[in-house]
């Protein structure tokens, strides 16, 4: 019995890390940041959460608590691994784990780390927790999909990437 | 190259003009038989010079007429179109916008003294009240007559209705005893056709009930969240004669009928309000509509200078906290992103968490709104309070602590400056797209009507704009700035129709010319307009309507030869030719047409200088004038010309949408 408690307790770990991170999101959904959302556990640790976001469209974000990631892998479609948009989009979330930006609005490289990738030109995003804060890296995964959608996109050239790409009405903007 | 400046209107005093009958009379009756054969020969030959454009005697005449208020004391006593004009005056009604039609209610609150306007078509008219009303915060009045008029009003009293305008919509509407006999071509249920584009309707068919439906209207008008109101006039309301007061029920003044009492927060609200922005590190308060209709411009001030709040103003109007103030947050979009504390004020149109509003996901919010059904709608509070917006914001100005925030007002600085740098970026790529093209490119235009509004000799805060159009509109709205309450009119704001602009500006010119509210320090200035060349085709005529009154105008026509949305059709290019017009129009030649002035330029410089001559001319001499700015199409793109056209965070400068 007692060989067998840390492993136990290693579950009993990662369930609560888990229910900590689905409460973020119900949280989350609550607050009208997701206009949908469900969570569907996977277990050992690992679930998977869909939600309705930006330009009312699904995303999905896996939590894998054992390999300390959260993973959004479809953030963007249609963005070309050598294109300028994906250059410009590498660097403006580069600048989100440097001094360019507020503390408060930082990625705190000693607490997470934040990687972009790009296959067949989907852009996935994703944190690896360096520190065990679950909380903290699920509401900076969170922020920086909103700053990808509210100002990375807003602000550069993107407005007809928007309409051909996301469907956004061009009537609507 | 602009054309050489020439005021050609606008002498009043009577000039001799041939009449038809006159010139064919001159020309003798051979002529006329030898016209019939060659009438352009002929014409050609004997034409005298072609008279110019004037105001006609009987219009300053009209004008000049004393005021005359309905009696019963008076021999056939009060028409209800007189006992209605009456209580519109004891309303104080700010103005009134029509087109002829719906006769006797136009006739009575114009004999009144209501300012009254007629114009040339009744959607502008609305649009040019709803502008009255966004600049001044006052009820204002359109009207027309019944079936085609009001019909053609709608877009317009939609345009009012999401901006939550107190528009006071009149129209006449057949007679009673006519309903449903299709008489004639003006018959039409009024009612339903606004359904979902007014606070409050009524079609009246009871005489003696006139005062009572009237209080009605200004209830709704003056109380709570504003908006338009309706009412259809049948003939027998507006022709019936009261020969004495006891005729018209419930004929007792507004001090009795509606109230000036507005809801005071609640005290345990009010406190956890006060205790929530305290504790927040980076609070922002969003003052929308509301702020403006309750003039609690000051106690907001008050409030944020007080606990270094940060503030954005949003709305149909903007200027109710000045946008070069260290607190204001109106160009520091880079920083919305980092308030832990959102307190919406008499924000109306709510806006969704992913739409442009670029809150924090975590970001806390309040919501003030003067009446409790909306509290919670699109945007989830973590407190929500009833109560006057005024009064919400003095109970904040004496309640928060002192509180010095410095890096918060530092970051907005420097979100500030990071904007408008990127500004001035833009524009370097608009001088030398505009160099390469011999055209000028909208970056170009919208700085340089900047620069000369609020860094050359004019009072920053003297002149009201506007601005519409999607590319132009889009760009303006960048550039514009508003110092003080009612400054700035947002035309397309939430319903963002193409076209009321012009009209809108008209509206809000006539409120500057008669210095009301908060428009009176800078009485009789000239206001501007940023449009498009799509947006011009709608309200143009209305130039006339500025002319005949004498409301100076500026209007920066941005003439790229396409509707704005013209890259919808770069994948199916059969459908191109949907989207474009004529290419080089002159929009200058037919503003002169109609009593204005015209200017054509291509270059920065000649805009500069059109800018100078324009604006002199309508301070000194009263007269509009239409800049038809050349641009291309394509500098709508992105790709081809950037930085394109560029969408705009909201709130603050360039919101659009709520």
């Amino acid at each position: 019995m007692s060989e067998r408690l840390p492993t136990k307790s290693k579950k009993g770990a990662r369930d609560t890390t888990t229910a900590l991170v689905t409460g973020i999101l119900e949280g989350y959904a609550e607050k009208a940041v997701f206009r949908g959302f469900s969570a569907h556990p996977g277990g050992d640790g690992k679930a998977a959460y869909r939600m309705v976001w930006h330009h009312d469209r699904p995303f999905e974000l896996s939590l894998n608590v054992p390999g300390k990631s959260l993973r959004f892998p479809a953030v963007l479609p249609g963005v070309p691994a050598r294109s300028d948009m994906y250059r410009e989009l590498r660097a403006f979330l580069k600048s989100r784990q440097t001094d360019e930006v507020p503390e408060h609005r930082r990625v705190d490289p000693a607490k997470a780390r934040l990687t972009v990738s790009n296959q067949r030109g989907i852009v996935s995003l994703a944190l690896a927790v360096r520190d065990g804060d679950f909380e903290y890296a699920t509401r900076k995964l969170i922020q920086m999909v909103h700053e990808i959608f509210m100002v990375f996109l807003l602000d550069g050239p993107y407005f007809e990437y928007m309409v051909e790409r996301l469907g956004l009405d061009p009537d609507r903007y | 190259m602009s054309e050489k400046p020439e005021t050609k209107t606008v002498a009043s005093e009577p000039e001799s003009r041939p009449s038809r009958r006159g010139l064919f009379s001159s020309v003798g009756a051979g002529a006329v038989a030898a016209a019939i054969v060659n009438p352009g020969k002929i014409f050609a030959a004997t034409t005298p010079a072609i008279p110019s454009i004037r105001i006609a005697k009987d219009i300053t005449d009209s004008l000049a007429e004393a005021t005359k208020l309905g009696s019963f004391d008076a021999k056939g006593g009060m028409t209800g179109a007189e006992v209605f004009a009456k209580s519109c005056k004891d309303e104080d009604l700010a103005a009134l916008f029509c087109c002829p039609g719906n006769y006797q209610i136009i006739n009575a609150i114009s004999a009144a003294g209501i300012p009254a306007f007629g114009g040339r078509s009744e959607g502008s008219m609305t649009s040019a009240a709803d502008g009255f009303s966004r600049c001044t915060g006052e009820v204002t009045a359109c009207s027309g007559t019944e079936g085609p008029g009001f019909t053609n009003m709608i877009m317009n009293i939609a345009v009012a209705h999401r901006a939550r305008t107190p528009l006071l919509v009149l129209a006449s509407n057949v007679t009673i005893a006519t309903d449903d006999r299709e008489y004639f071509i003006q018959t039409g249920y009024q009612q339903p056709t606004t359904e979902g584009l007014k606070k409050y309707g009524k079609r009246l068919i009871a005489p003696d009930r006139i005062h009572e439906y009237t209080a009605y209207a200004f209830r709704h008008l003056k109380t709570g969240v504003p908006g338009p109101v309706h009412l259809d006039f049948p003939g027998e309301i507006y022709n019936h004669r009261f020969m004495a007061e006891s005729e018209v029920k419930e004929y007792y003044s507004k001090e009795k009928y509606r109230t000036e009492s507005r809801p005071h927060p609640a005290p345990k609200d009010l406190a956890q309000a006060v205790d929530m922005i305290n504790r927040a590190e980076r609070p922002v308060i969003v003052a929308g509509h509301g702020v403006f209709f309750r003039k609690a411009w000051e106690p907001l001030m008050v409030a944020a200078e007080k606990n270094d709040v940060a503030v954005v103003t949003s709305g149909p109007m903007r200027g109710h906290f000045p946008d070069e103030h260290r607190l204001s947050a109106s160009l520091s979009p880079d920083a919305f992103m980092s308030a832990d504390l959102v307190v919406f004020v008499g924000q109306y149109s709510m806006p969704s968490k992913t739409e442009r509003w670029r809150f924090h996901p975590d970001a806390k919010a309040i919501r003030v709104n003067p009446t409790g059904e909306d509290l919670g709608r699109n945007w989830p509070l973590d407190l929500g309070i009833v109560a006057d917006e005024g009064a919400f914001l003095e109970g904040l100005a004496s309640d928060l602590p002192r509180k010095k925030r410095d890096a918060w007002v530092g970051e907005l600085a420097a979100a500030r400056q990071k904007y408008e740098k990127q500004l001035l970026d833009e524009y370097e790529q608009g001088v030398k797209h505009s160099q390469a093209t011999n055209t000028v490119h909208h970056a170009v235009v919208c700085k340089e009507v900047h620069d000369f509004l609020y860094k050359g000799s004019i009072d920053p805060k003297q002149t009201v704009t506007g601005w519409g159009g999607w590319t132009i509109g889009n760009c303006g709205a960048r550039w514009l700035r508003a110092y003080r309450p009612g400054q700035e009119v947002n035309c397309p704001y939430q319903y963002s129709a193409v076209g009321p602009d012009l009209a809108m500006m008209i509206g809000a010119g006539a409120a500057v010319q008669l210095g009301v509210g908060p428009q009176a320090p800078y009485k009789g200035a000239p206001v501007l307009v940023i449009t498009s060349d799509a947006g011009i085709a709608y309200s143009m005529f209305e130039l006339d309507t500025a002319a005949k009154y004498k409301i100076p105008i500026i209007c920066v026509v941005y003439n790229n030869n396409a509707w704005g949305m013209w890259p919808s059709a770069v994948g199916t290019p059969r459908s191109m030719h949907m989207y474009l017009f004529q290419e080089n129009l002159r929009y200058d030649k037919m503003a002169e047409g109609l009593g204005a002035r015209g200017e054509y330029v291509h270059t920065q410089d000649d805009f500069r200088k059109a800018l100078k001559t324009s604006y002199e001319v309508a301070s000194k001499e009263h007269v509009s004038t239409l800049i038809n700015v050349q641009a291309l199409k394509d500098f709508t793109s992105q790709k081809d010309y950037p930085p394109g056209n560029i969408i705009n965070p909201e709130p603050g400068v360039g919101a659009l949408a709520h």
